[in-house]
């Protein structure tokens, strides 16, 4: 079976060789990584969803950075972003409960309080301290800005790449598409003794299905005419990244609990679409292959966002070290319209989760054998292309 | 949990399942599967599998926000548990993941 490729990279480009694999041992390639990607670039932080009201506050953590980010929802709607450190000794102004409504936040350690747009508002025994002013000691900012529900943040107060700009073309061709609509279902969290990009590059690839899921999505994702799980096209930007998963094995005969999902709207992961792609994105299933499942769409450096017709899931990987990575996994999607439904869906979730621990056991035992250094470089077929041209992206950063 | 060990009468012949499986959260409900052998979660399965299309037909019935009553409510709670299982039994046939990463890493957060 052909697929198709549409990319700004040629494999030419990418080069065909084993990529070494130091860059996910040393420490200080690491270091490198945190100061001059993670430090320069938007990252996704959360979703719209995680705080819809007005006055609403969310404490989140950027382990990477090694901080906290104080989101709060001001009156008329708009985001802002804190570092969640008091300007007065350095203390986290918030400890718990790391989400609320609130219009004011009281730093616990001397009771400075700040008000949702960071301004520091009150002082305690404020005339002792010489030639102060309260308007210099806000709350210090990052840059906020949203992509389809997405809550991205930018490290730097003024970064000289808007949100819009950073996501270019993969804006162009995933927006639109079915994130809108949908909302949070399931969250899962994990610290992993591996690399961040090892970590990443297990789930950038449909190479694994037939070998590594064999007892869990492969009887429903390959086909015999697609027994490799062939992707359905890439597309590969300057940073970003999408790979096109197929799935809908026609002669799978579905188990009771899949019998149920499709009878009940549980949604279509695993089952490949036929058709119905109107509402989608042209940069979506690009190829339009009928046997479509979902999208990788990989943005650079450490989110990615899985888009099917009516269901998504993010990963953000956040490496603390060269061999440690936090890692949190969301699944979206559409609002049950009833019971039934609802109890459908679940499947999807279970059914993921399941599979996500048989991907994620494969990490920590590669991790372990890079370190040793044996190996030392991997040869990566074309199926994997968007590992090497991440590993080329992340070379082109540290520079 | 005795108050709510009641199911709608037309699913009562299942009404001793309610105590142990008609748990409230994804973590409660994957804790008891991964605390099950496979025998008992067959057991469950098969209990359970022939009544779910008219348990999802009853359900329907029900918009995700209504306040339902407890009998309801453990339904909606046993039929959850159908789908907790149903990869244990029908894919895996072990009720944790073989070569899985270690559950006790994985926490469900939602």
């Amino acid at each position: 079976m052909s697929s198709s490729s549409d990319t700004r990279y040629s494999l030419e480009d990418l080069g065909t060789d084993p990529v070494p694999t130091f860059p996910c041992v040393d420490p200080g390639y690491f270091l490198e990584e945190k100061e001059k990607i993670f430090k320069r670039v938007w990252l996704n932080i959360g979703h719209e969803t995680d705080l819809p009201n007005p006055g609403d506050f969310l404490v989140k953590s950027a382990p990477t950075l090694g901080i906290e980010v104080l989101l709060t929802r001001l009156e008329g709607g708009e985001l802002r972003a804190f570092y969640n450190i008091c300007t007065h000794r350095n203390n986290k102004v918030i400890r718990s409960p790391k989400s609320g409504n609130a219009r004011t936040f009281s730093c616990g350690f001397h009771g400075w309080v700040f008000n949702s747009q960071g301004e520091l508002i009150q002082v305690p025994d404020e005339d002792e301290f010489v030639d102060f002013k309260k308007c210099s000691f806000g709350l210090r900012s990052l840059s906020i800005d949203t992509w389809e529900n997405f809550v991205f943040v930018h490290p730097e107060e003024a970064p000289e790449v808007s949100l819009q700009d950073w996501l270019g073309e993969v804006l162009v061709d995933v927006s639109g598409g079915p994130l809108k609509a949908l909302r949070p279902t399931a969250k899962f969290h994990a610290i992993v003794e591996v690399n961040w990009k090892v970590f990443s590059d297990a789930f950038c690839e449909a190479y694994h299905v037939g070998t590594l899921h064999k007892r869990s999505v492969a009887g429903s994702f390959i086909s015999r005419e697609n027994p490799f799980c062939h992707h359905g096209g890439t597309r590969i930007y300057e940073n970003h990244s999408i790979l096109s998963v197929l799935g809908g094995n026609p002669d799978h005969q579905p188990t009771n609990a899949e019998k149920l999902v499709g009878e009940f709207g549980g949604g279509s992961y695993g089952k490949g679409l036929s058709g119905a792609f109107d509402r989608l994105p042209p940069g979506l299933n690009r190829s339009r292959h009928d046997s479509w499942n979902f999208d990788i769409v990989n943005i650079f450096p450490n989110f990615a966002v899985h888009i099917g017709a009516d269901f998504a899931y993010t990963y953000n990987f956040w490496p603390i070290s060269a061999t440690k990575t936090v890692w949190d996994v969301a699944i979206y999607q559409e609002p049950a319209r009833n019971l039934s439904e609802e109890v459908a869906q679940n499947y999807m979730r279970v059914l993921l989760r399941d599979t996500l621990r048989e991907d994620v056991n494969t990490t920590e035992a590669s991790q372990l054998n890079m370190n040793s250094g044996v190996v030392g470089a991997m040869p990566l077929s074309k199926q994997e292309i968007v590992l090497r041209h991440r590993y080329k992206v992340v070379e082109r950063w540290l520079r | 949990m005795t108050s709510r060990a009641v199911l709608p009468k037309e699913f009562s012949d299942l009404t001793d399942l309610v105590e142990e499986w008609a748990l409230e959260t994804p973590q409660a409900l994957n804790s008891k599967r991964l605390n099950s052998t496979i025998e008992q979660l067959d057991s469950l399965y098969s209990r359970l599998d022939q009544r779910m299309v008219s348990i999802m037909c009853y359900l329907q019935k029900f918009s995700v926000s209504e306040e339902t009553s407890d009998a309801d409510d453990s339904l909606y709670r046993l039929a959850r548990a159908f789908m907790e299982i149903a990869p244990a039994v029908e894919l895996f046939r072990d009720p944790d993941i073989p070569d899985g990463f270690p559950s006790e890493k994985f926490k469900i957060v939602l």
